[in-house]
């Protein structure tokens, strides 16, 4: 017991609750018949699914900007991407990286105009971060309509013009990556190798450039403005690299959740998008000022596992759907606790 | 202290009656107007004619012979007037007026034969 | 510092501190005629929208004079408003008097909402508005739970027009046929075929009143220094976490107020959905009306009502008539509302930082 205590605190009480809660969900799940070859196998779909949109809260958390609610933006940049490559007809692993390759620019270019904006006006960035994410989703709901893409497979038949809600991706490149070196066990357990593959290349490219030059000193930055100021860091022009970081990690996120997915969902689709990927992080044990690539992991692996175990088994146990509610509670729950922890502690 | 606990008091007490008096005056209640032949307590009354009812001096609703019709009022004190008309629906030959006060135990089916056959009892339950 | 420095500093600031009700002018009076719209309808349009707006409104400028930035938690006040029109339709008590004990019944629990809220931001001090914001959607999950799950389990509701099918929790959409316009039409009064709801607006008017009146009261007082400076307050003797959670009570209150009337114009409330939307449009409305994250006024309010609802109307119809689709205006004047608080923010974020930024030059140059 003695041990126990300082490991909880060490740990942090909600992420106890909740892996708590997850393991339960995962012991109660063969007793209301829900099977947990499946149950585990969706979990593990979606944790590569949600990954690497939920890194890319790291660099801006680490150079002092807040959490990323803004990242939307870099789903706008992922979608452009992701369209365009639809467009030019290009299909497999190739359609995937072409979406990239045409995302990542579009994402730094948006990444550098935000983190200019971020600069002007520090102390504030979540707010203005989050209705920054939501105007740029209503914008492109303006441009989706208007931007002259042509394919059939994503255009209103009966206009002949702007682009449908949701897309398939189905005959491009509908699970490219996920089906890289994947398996399946029996008939329900399906592994995609791919993603974890592509995630831990990404969480490596995001450790290694965190331990560059450039890396510590936006570390510096986010901890120490001041000090990094007298060491002679420029703070603006970290800041713009880390927002510019985190905007390109939310495009290259979006593109491999929609080809997992299956499809594109355009329009107010991205609207809400940052908020599960900020809970995330917070569960991963990541507070406002500090996250780490292990955050990410941890966090990401429990909310989802709790997304996905919510639905079946709490529904197979009471008869009526409450996940969307819990989703609700715990993920905003979670972000308020960040919210109001951080200055007690440094008060 | 004392004093500001009896006003707190005092606040709570007159919020709760006026709640209590809001409910009670601001209730709606469906009140279904029937014109059809009746059999209360033995006594048959049979339906005359074509009637026009109105609620509380409210819009008047015109019933046939086996006509039903509904309104909605607010509050438990009312009064109810019912023209019977002649067989051209246009003159009125006699028109009786009463008051009544709603009580959901008795029921929200009012017998217009009834009240125009001059009986007590002309509520009842569905 | 020299005259003509001073003078262009103040151009910037007007231009700064009222960039928003300018941009909404300029895109205003070029998307009216574009519209086709009539002065008549648009009037007649404005007038129902004041009178269904401005109360939500106005219960967001307390927490500014506190300092509080702009209170994002007035959804906890819908929501309470919303739980008590539930209840009064379920009890199928009708009129104003409906509408009077919807607002009694809600009341303990905005206060209780409101109280919660205040202590909450009182542990997040200097990022009120994202944690109000969140909090807000936090307490739409639970306000879910309650509705969808607990009414008709634990809440006894009997009619079954307002249950889902399955004999618990509320439907989607509640009809308020029996509270509709009450209040509006509680003293008829028509100019010229545009009719006035005359006592919405003396409703408005008091409360109007009331502000004025309360700032400066001794609490008024308290909260503009608390909203000044905290520590200096603090020194001074006044309780700052105290004044503090007050000024989101009084304002959550009023927000379910707010909400009343606002539902009992509309006559039909989205269970769901209806408070989200409150907060946002009142919060954009405010911003548009020149109002700042510090500093709010009553004309504010009404200005931007009035601008932010004219773009409302309008937009659809100029979408449709300059490029053909109504779809089109829509999603511009969603991109409007959330655009125009982006701008709203970060204009007033960057007139914190320079005035931080030329203060902190200040004392260096001095040194």
């Amino acid at each position: 017991m003695k041990k126990i205590r300082p490991f909880i605190e060490q740990v942090g009480w909600p992420r106890v609750i909740i892996a708590v809660f997850l393991l339960s969900l995962f012991l109660a799940a063969p007793f209301v018949r829900v099977r947990i070859d499946t149950s585990i196998s969706d979990t593990l779909v979606r944790f590569g699914m949600n990954g690497v949109m939920v890194l890319a809260m790291v660099p801006m958390i680490q150079a002092g900007c807040g959490l990323n609610f803004g990242l939307p933006l870099g789903i706008i940049a992922g979608l452009v991407g992701a369209v365009t490559s639809i467009e030019i007809g290009v299909t497999g692993l190739i359609g995937v990286l072409t979406a990239m390759a045409i995302a990542v620019p579009v994402a730094t270019l948006l990444g550098f105009g935000y983190g200019v904006l971020l600069n002007k006006v520090k102390g504030g960035e979540m707010m203005i971060a989050t209705y920054v994410g939501f105007s740029s989703v209503a914008f492109m709901c303006i441009m989706w309509l208007m931007l002259p893409y042509k394919s059939p497979n994503m255009v209103w038949g009966y206009a002949g013009a702007g682009l449908r809600t949701t897309i398939s991706v189905e005959g491009y490149w509908d699970r490219a990556i996920s089906n890289v070196a994947s398996f399946n066990i029996g008939k329900f357990f399906y592994c995609p190798t791919g993603m974890f593959i592509f995630f831990a290349l990404m969480c490596f490219l995001i450790w290694v450039f965190m331990h560059t030059k450039t890396g510590t000193a936006m570390t510096t930055v986010g901890s120490n403005p001041e000090y990094a100021r007298s060491a002679g860091v420029d703070v603006d022009r970290m800041r713009i690299i880390s927002v510019i970081l985190s905007t390109v990690l939310g495009a290259i996120g979006i593109i491999v959740y929609e080809q997992s997915f299956g499809f594109i969902q355009l329009y107010m689709g991205p609207f809400y998008m940052a908020f599960p990927a900020v809970a995330a992080i917070l569960i991963g044990g990541a507070s406002v000022h500090k996250a780490s690539i292990l955050n990410v992991v941890i966090g990401t692996f429990l909310f989802q596992g709790i997304l996905t175990m919510t639905p079946s088994v709490i529904n197979s146990l009471i008869e009526t759907d409450m996940s969307e509610v819990i989703r609700i509670i715990v993920s905003n729950g979670m972000i308020l606790y960040a919210l109001t922890r951080v200055v007690k502690v440094r008060s | 202290m004392n004093k500001r606990m009896t006003v707190n008091f005092g606040i709570i007490l007159f919020f709760a009656l006026l709640a209590i008096f809001l409910y009670n005056s601001g209730k709606g209640y469906d009140l279904l107007l029937d014109n059809q032949t009746v059999n209360i307590d033995g006594i048959i009354f049979e339906a005359s004619g074509t009637v026009r009812v109105s609620v509380d001096g409210g819009e008047p609703i015109e019933l046939w012979i086996d006509d039903r019709g509904m309104t909605t009022v607010r509050g438990k004190k009312h009064s109810i007037r019912i023209e019977v008309l002649d067989e051209n629906e246009e003159q009125v030959i006699s028109s009786v007026e009463k008051s009544f006060v709603i009580d959901t135990e008795k029921g929200n089916l009012f017998s217009i034969p009834a009240i125009l056959g001059g009986s007590s009892d002309w509520v009842i339950p569905r | 510092m020299s005259r003509k420095l001073l003078t262009k500093d103040n151009i910037q600031h007007f231009g700064i501190s009222n960039a928003v009700p300018i941009i909404f002018i300029l895109l205003s009076s070029f998307a009216i005629p574009v519209s086709r719209f009539s002065g008549e309808y648009l009037v007649q349009e404005m007038l129902v929208r004041l009178s269904r707006d401005s109360f939500l409104v106005l219960s967001l400028l307390i927490p500014i004079m506190a300092g509080m930035g702009l209170n994002f938690g007035m959804v906890l006040g819908a929501m309470a408003g919303e739980i008590g029109l539930i209840l009064i339709t379920d009890w199928n008590v009708m009129g104003i008097q409906g509408m009077a004990l919807a607002m009694i019944i809600s009341t303990p629990l905005a206060i209780l909402l409101g109280w919660m809220c205040g202590a909450i931001l009182n542990r997040a001090k200097g990022r009120e508005m994202v944690t109000s914001f969140i909090l807000g959607f936090f307490m739409n999950g639970v306000y879910q739970l309650v509705v969808l799950y607990g009414f008709g389990k634990v809440v006894p509701v009997r009619n079954p027009q307002l249950l889902l099918s399955r004999g618990f929790g509320i439907r989607n959409v509640t009809n308020l046929e029996g509270i509709r316009k009450c209040l509006d039409n509680l003293i008829p009064l028509s100019i010229g075929g545009i009719s006035v709801p005359v006592a919405t607006f003396v409703v408005i008017a008091l409360f109007c009143i009331f502000v004025m009146w309360f700032k400066n009261t001794k609490l008024g007082q308290d909260m503009r220094a608390v909203g000044q400076d905290m520590d200096v307050a603090r020194s001074a003797g006044i309780e700052v976490e105290r004044t503090r959670i007050i000024s989101i009570v009084i304002s959550t209150v009023l927000a379910c107020y707010g909400q009343i009337i606002f539902l009992q114009n509309i006559g039909t409330m989205n269970t769901y959905n209806s408070h989200e939307q409150a907060g946002m449009f009142a919060i954009a409305a405010l911003l548009v009306g020149g109002a700042s994250v510090a500093k709010a006024t009553i004309p504010n309010v009404f200005v931007g009502v009035v601008l932010f609802h004219l773009m409302f109307v309008v937009s659809p119809m100029a979408g449709k008539y300059l490029i053909g689709q109504a779809q089109l205006g829509e999603y511009f004047r969603v991109f409007v509302s959330y655009g125009i608080i982006a701008i709203a923010l970060a204009l007033h974020a960057w007139k914190r930082f320079k005035d931080r930024e030329r203060a902190r030059r200040a004392l260096r140059g001095n040194a």
